[in-house]
């Protein structure tokens, strides 16, 4: 019996062993994928849509058009009023979305969390009044939306998207 | 600080000792000038304060803060208890080849996989009481995290919004500047945000 | 000119004040050290009485510093957060409240550092106008229209003198003129000596009676 108990011992340290060689480089390597390199490397795309009850000419592109439909159904159709894409967001370091005279988003990064995502501080300003701050995680391929004021028969939602940094080609 | 300084201040706050008063009233006879133009000063700036500042105010939504404090404190511990938790069970764990088997199988659906997890909000909240936060969470359908409001300020109908394609930005000029241009590569807007967080558009 | 908005001398009224203000200050210390006890093996409700009790002094303090309600509500969460951490350390060797405004200090200047915000020499009249949520001023009522409009002036002025001082300077005089602490505790409190204190004082005052000066308020 101590013979066996021995051996099945040594077995279950060789199979310990060949397990945490295999795991340690996986482990490693999925979280380097997840979190990148840098919070320098994430790109954010921000838009201003026009969310009406009526049809509009110049529909967004499909995917965004969707999104919008089920997250706020009681409008019809969704126009971009304005939209760009900024990179290398630094953390405390406000940025903002699509700027105007009447309606303003800023965000701040807060740094990246363990499982890939980002934390942000998001203020909506209307003129110099803040009408909303959050905290919140963004991840890629899950934006933030935000309805906003009316305006004409709709109303504003500012679009929040993190992309991650495409490698050169 | 000098010791004429210090008495003068003392004096000024009403924190003389008897010691020090015989001292002050020497130096008041040298100086009286100065002592009454301070402590004129001294009053008229505690007046005014008192009524421009407030020792005591009122929180805005006394309860709701409350209730966050208690809220975050709690995720904190929660955290912590995890985390203490993880590490006493650690060695048990670490034990058994199954746990292994099982862990490096898990490993492997994480890599192949995205990482499937959803934005989340922390905390929303609105300073303007006439603004209503309808709903703040992550929506499944719409994969998107949606934060509905209601009660803001409606937009004039006559706001143009034509100049909101915008291509690039740079951010030349002074610290907080911020220079928007559209597909003619004309600067639509420049955003300042002063050192207080307030965003000025010109 | 010697102008002075004081209307008349209130030394009875002093007197009157301060045997009732001690008699409170003992009360409040007694319930404070019956919460902090309870807090200590764990009761959060015990907690939950001291935020309620404390919150209006912690927001009016970092909202006199940083001018903005927004703010002002998260750092006075932050500062409740780490009171709730810090509190099984607390020895009861100083007053509940002066180490409690020791760490709102320590929140505020770390936040205030983050943002580079630095007051000295500066004055951004939109801070002013956006302290408006936060204000309760109940402006006093004069004797006669010209005093009025001669007082509202002076006001302003100091006012604006007030916050062109350099951070440090303004903390030390909101803390004794606003919040009444002796030169002890606002040393606990800032983490400074008594000596530092004063000094701040004096300058802070000195700049001030320089700034009404130049502008024939003295």
């Amino acid at each position: 019996m101590d013979m066996i108990s021995r051996q099945f011992e040594t077995s279950r340290a060789i199979f310990l062993g060949i397990t945490s060689l295999v795991l340690l480089p996986i482990l490693l390597f999925s979280q380097e994928r997840k979190t990148g390199k840098s919070y320098l490397d994430n790109t954010f795309w921000g838009a201003l849509v026009y969310a009406s009850k009526g049809k509009i000419d110049k529909p967004i592109n499909a995917k965004l058009n969707s999104r919008l439909k089920k997250a706020f159904p009681s409008f019809q159709s969704f126009e971009l009023l304005g939209q760009h894409t900024q990179e290398n967001v630094y953390k405390e370091y406000v940025n903002w979305v699509v700027p105007s005279n009447e309606i303003n988003l800023g965000f701040e990064s807060k740094g990246l969390t363990e499982n890939g995502g980002m934390k942000l501080l998001l203020k909506l300003w209307r003129k110099k009044k803040v009408i909303l701050k959050s905290d919140l995680i963004i991840f890629p391929d899950k934006p933030v939306l935000i309805s906003g004021p009316e305006w004409k028969e709709g109303r504003l939602i500012f679009v929040l998207e993190i992309q991650e940094k495409k490698a050169a080609s | 600080m000098t010791e004429k300084e210090e008495l003068i201040t003392r004096w000024i706050d009403g924190e003389l000792n008897t010691e020090q008063e015989l001292e002050f009233s020497k130096l008041k006879e040298s100086d009286p000038d100065l002592c009454a133009s301070l402590k004129a000063t001294a009053e008229n700036v505690r007046e005014v304060l008192r009524s421009e500042f407030n020792s005591d105010a009122e929180v805005p939504y006394g309860d709701f803060f409350n209730s966050q404090i208690e809220k975050r404190i709690r995720q904190s511990h929660a955290k912590e208890s995890e985390v203490r938790g993880v590490l006493n069970a650690g060695l048990i764990w670490i034990k058994s080849p199954f746990t292994w088997a099982s862990a490096s199988a898990f490993c492997l659906l994480l890599f192949l996989s995205n990482g499937n997890v959803n934005s989340t909000v922390v905390s929303t909240y609105s300073p303007d009481p006439s603004v209503r936060i309808v709903s703040a969470e992550f929506n499944e359908e719409a994969g998107a995290t949606v934060i509905k409001l209601e009660g803001l300020e409606r937009i004039p109908d006559d706001t143009d919004f034509s100049v909101n394609h915008i291509v690039s930005y740079d951010r030349q000029g002074p610290p907080g500047f911020v220079h928007f241009y559209n597909k003619q590569d004309e600067v639509v807007y420049i955003m300042e945000t002063d050192e207080y967080g307030l965003p000025n558009v010109f | 000119m010697n102008f002075s908005l004081s209307d008349s001398s209130n030394e009875e009224e002093q007197i009157y004040r301060n045997e009732g203000s001690v008699e409170i200050e003992n009360s409040n210390k007694e319930r404070d050290a019956q919460l902090i006890e309870r807090c200590q093996s764990g009761d959060y409700t015990a907690f939950d009485e001291l935020i309620t009790a404390y919150r209006g002094k912690i927001y009016a303090m970092i909202f006199n510093m940083v001018r903005n309600d927004a703010d002002a509500w998260d750092l006075s969460q932050d500062v409740f957060i780490k009171v709730w951490k810090a509190l099984s350390k607390f020895e009861g060797r100083s007053a509940f409240y002066t180490w409690l405004y020791r760490i709102a200090h320590n929140v505020t200047y770390d936040w205030l550092r983050k943002k580079k915000i630095r007051g000295a020499g500066e004055f951004n009249d939109e801070m002013l106008n956006e302290a408006e949520p936060g204000a309760l001023t109940a402006p006093k009522t004069f004797d006669t229209p010209d005093q009025n409009v001669q007082r509202a002036e002076l006001r302003d002025k100091i006012t604006i003198a007030i916050n062109s001082l350099s951070e440090d300077h303004r903390e030390v005089i909101l803390l004794k003129e606003v919040e009444g602490l002796s030169y002890q505790e606002i040393a606990e409190s800032i983490g400074s000596s008594i000596g530092t204190v004063m000094s701040r004082l004096y300058y802070a005052r000195k700049k001030l009676q320089e700034t009404l000066k130049d502008n024939n308020y003295d």
